[in-house]
């Protein structure tokens, strides 16, 4: 089966004037179509980057990014948007809500992109907020919202589309324990009905939870529970 | 969906966007408005007619004389119209209005790099859920499409007041020449270039944050311009400051040069012949009969002017002499040590002006002789030059005694005297010094003349009547009072006020556009600050240090621009002296006053970001990023 996302040796340097920083060295990774990944590691080791190479919201500066078989390296603004719109949802640890439109809005605006109708998006927004819970809030503006309330729009926004692939960047982040929990069962869900999820944790515990767990270390993999010698395994 | 069904739904989110933004939204409008504006009447003005002469006949010289005139008389005679004093004028104020709409355009580039630098993250957010450059091209198209519209209609309504007032101020002496008729280089300066601006820089400037690198935008914690992106505002917002300092300074310069028109060359005029230029009364009247009988009438006019009660001096010129216009043409003179290119050269000429005056009109007019003498009842084949035509003598020879000729083949005219330069106030006078040389008119007696009534120390009311009939008894044909000379200038010297008026009007826009940039600029340093400024709080910086701070900032700014006014004024005031030759390139009061007021306005921008440094939360700010 042709894996979802493919990295061979991918590497990211960022530059600034003449210093460079080295963000992520040699990375080989496969991801499975319908796979909940969790991506742990201290601080500063990559673990952003790596989910922001894999959302197609960066460029590696070496390495080969293969998306359902397709090299991503070549691909125009354009497409990349394309593909982020149809086959990526993105859960952002900020949140990332847009706080001049209200929350029904913010969760339609993939579908706007996508070229769905006003009605339809509606439809549609307001079926994703009612599984996150908040459908009730569609009227509301971000900042009228609880953190915990926020992260679940965010998750609403990032499933509305139905994407095959859920990129989680520390959406526990922000969170107390008991909102953190909620938004871990919700991605959790998703990820049972068939979506496969990359999520970047700290947290050991919600790390568990998924089928795979991949350690990064200044900016390599040093850990990988699918990797040859590992017990890991993909089970839903 | 159909295609018109998108356009109105995309239109829709447009304004829904401009709303959101409405800020923003309305500092662009009025910034293009406000330009637009002013400019478009300014652009609209144009000749339509020429402007009335300053002495009626005027432009008839060569016919006033008729059958008997000087040999070689010249038949060019400088009205206003032709005047390119004039028409230099209504340029400097195009070039003006045109550096306002520049200063828009930068105001909108500044704004919209400003908008764009603040939705930064929204952009960046839009395109991480799917929109491609083309949608955030398209959809920033729209939004800047539909703030043209609005900017349009508020540019229409300010031209209209605009215009209404521009017509309704326009100065006598320019009502028949000027007309607002906007035409295409109006319509281009005032309503494209502004809204074009716009339209370019508004998806531009949206363009990098949905195609560069998405990943660190959205991971910020506020959305702030890059630095080069700040410099780039903070220069403009420097030239803002450098054109509206320069604007308000020329402007000043310009009013108090009309003042001074009105009042303080009266006063030097009147320490020469204390009742000329605030009493001395003009009357232009027509003489009978041929060239005998005019020179007879004229000599019997001046006789019984002399003798009448209350007036203390009396004398004739060829019309518009006493501002310094009339016939022009080339002269020859003798000048036996000048040089040409370091040879020797005797025999001399130049363009010069010439007149007729009557005898003891320079005194009448309260102008002295420099050197030598004024014309006398008994002159004939004399006559007296002016200072800028004794500069011809290069310093070497004394004019005095030597001979002038009118033309290539007239009569040689003995030089009796050097009197001081006449001419015409206001921005209809001639570019620079004008060489000129009076013949004597009981000589060569024209149709029609000027009369200069200088009733000593009494009112020229008291004597008016007398006037009058002193006229008629003389036989003249006809006889019109002109008022009095000190009216006369000050007529002349309103279109410069007008001008001084208008530039003020067009500073104060650029100023408004300047509050605008200074204080985007000001707000966005104290948002790149957020972090220092909380720091500097939780450190247990006195509010004050923080205000002094952000006030420092804007100080420079203020500083940085008067460095460049200053360059900016002098071209400005030198422009401007080329129009209006006695106006000063240098008033320290002015200079003053105008830094003061650009001081002000800064200060008022400054503290709409000290109120935004004085709301930054240390615990906020600290728990960011």
């Amino acid at each position: 089966m042709t894996p979802l996302i493919r990295l061979e040796g991918v590497g990211k340097v960022f530059r600034d004037g003449s210093l460079a920083t080295r963000a992520l060295s040699d990375i080989d990774l496969e991801i499975a179509p319908g796979e909940y990944v969790a991506v742990a590691g201290p601080s500063g080791c990559g673990k952003t980057t790596l989910l922001s190479l894999l959302g197609l919201l960066d460029r590696p500066s070496q390495g080969t990014y293969l998306l359902h078989g397709r090299a991503t390296a070549q691909l125009s603004a354009g497409e990349r948007a394309r593909i982020r719109n149809r086959q990526i949802g993105f859960i952002f640890q900020s949140f990332n809500l847009i706080g001049d439109l209200s929350v029904g809005d913010n969760v339609a605006l993939p579908l706007k992109y996508g070229g769905v109708r006003r009605g339809e998006r509606r439809r549609r927004a307001a079926e994703a907020l009612d599984r996150v819970g908040m459908i009730d809030r569609a009227e509301q503006f971000p900042a009228q919202l609880s953190g915990g309330q926020q992260q679940r729009v965010a998750v609403a926004r990032a499933i509305v589309g139905r994407p095959p692939l859920l990129l989680a960047d520390e959406p526990t982040g922000n969170l107390d324990s008991a909102n953190g929990a909620a938004v871990i069962e919700l991605i959790r869900e998703l990820h049972v009905e068939g979506a496969a999820v990359v999520m970047v944790t700290h947290d050991p515990r919600y790390a568990g939870l998924a089928d795979r767990e991949i350690h990064l270390f200044d900016g390599r993999i040093v850990h990988d529970d699918r990797a040859p010698g590992s017990e890991g395994d993909v089970a839903h | 969906m159909s295609r018109t069904e998108l356009l109105l739904q995309e239109l829709r989110d447009a304004g829904r966007a401009l709303g959101r933004a409405r800020r923003h939204a309305a500092a662009l409008a009025l910034a293009i408005a406000i330009s637009g504006g002013i400019a478009l009447p300014i652009f609209s003005i144009r000749p339509a007619g020429d402007i009335p002469p300053v002495a009626a006949g005027q432009g008839q010289v060569r016919r006033l004389l008729v059958g008997h005139w000087p040999a070689g008389w010249g038949t060019t005679v400088e009205t206003p119209a032709q005047n390119a004093g004039v028409l230099a004028s209504r340029d400097l104020l195009r070039t003006f209005a045109a550096l306002a709409v520049a200063m828009a355009c930068a105001t909108v580039a500044a704004l919209v790099l400003s908008s764009a630098a603040a939705r930064r993250r929204e952009v960046a957010l839009r395109a991480a859920v799917g929109a491609g450059p083309t949608k955030v091209l398209w959809e920033t198209a729209l939004e800047a499409g539909l703030l043209g519209v609005m900017a349009v209609c508020g540019l229409a309504a300010i031209a209209l007041v605009t215009g209404a007032a521009t017509s309704a101020t326009r100065p006598e002496l320019l009502r028949s020449w000027l007309l607002l008729r906007p035409g295409v280089a109006a319509l281009a300066v005032g309503l494209v270039a502004p809204t074009l601006a716009l339209l370019l820089f508004a998806p531009l400037a949206a363009l990098p944050a949905a195609s560069w690198r998405l990943a660190p935008t959205l991971a910020a914690a506020h959305s702030t311009a890059p630095p080069a992106e700040g410099s780039l505002r903070h220069a403009l917002a420097i030239g803002q400051l450098a054109a509206a300092l320069s604007l308000l300074i020329g402007a000043g310069l310009l009013l108090r040069a009309s003042e001074a028109r009105r009042s303080n060359d009266a006063a030097r005029q009147e320490a020469a012949s204390p009742a000329l230029a605030s009493r001395a009364s003009l009357w232009e009247v027509a003489a009978p009969g041929d060239a005998p009988r005019r020179a007879t009438f004229y000599g019997a006019l001046l006789q019984r002017l002399a003798n009448l009660p209350g007036v203390g001096a009396a004398s004739v010129a060829s019309p518009g002499t006493w501002v310094g216009q009339g016939a022009e043409g080339s002269l020859v003179f003798t000048c036996p040590r000048c040089a040409n290119g370091g040879i020797g050269t005797p025999i001399a000429w130049t363009q010069a002006q010439h007149h007729l005056v009557g005898p003891g009109f320079f005194a009448t007019l309260g102008v002295a002789p420099v050197r030598g003498r004024e014309l006398s009842p008994q002159d004939a084949h004399v006559a007296v030059i002016n200072r800028s035509f004794e500069a011809h003598f290069q310093g070497v020879v004394d004019p005095i005694g030597q001979f002038v000729r009118i033309g290539a083949t007239g009569d040689w005219y003995r030089i009796v005297g050097v009197v001081a330069d006449v001419r015409a106030p206001g921005i209809g006078a001639s570019l620079g010094m004008q060489p000129a040389v009076y013949l004597p008119l009981l000589e060569y007696a024209p149709l029609t003349a000027d009369v200069v009534v200088s009733s000593g120390a009494r009112p020229a009311g008291g004597t008016q009547a007398a006037v009058q009939a002193a006229i008629a008894e003389a036989g003249a044909l006809r006889a019109a009072p002109r008022g009095t000379l000190r009216a006369g200038l000050a007529r002349l010297a309103a279109p410069l006020a007008w001008l001084g008026g208008a530039m003020l009007a067009l500073a104060g826009a650029v100023l408004l556009l300047a509050l605008h940039g200074v204080s985007a600029v000001a707000i966005d340093d104290v948002r790149r600050r957020r972090r220092e400024l909380a720091v500097r709080s939780a450190l247990g910086a006195d509010p004050l240090r923080i205000v002094a701070s952000v006030l420092a900032r804007g100080l420079w700014t203020v500083l940085a621009g008067a460095a460049w006014a200053t360059e900016g004024a002098i071209l400005v005031a030198w422009l401007l002296q080329r129009t209006s030759p006695a106006m000063r390139v240098f008033d320290v009061r002015i200079y003053a006053g105008a830094l003061a007021i650009v001081c002000a306005v800064a200060l008022v921008a400054s503290l709409i970001a000290v109120r935004a440094a004085l709301g930054v939360e240390p615990r906020e700010a600290l728990a960011e990023d």
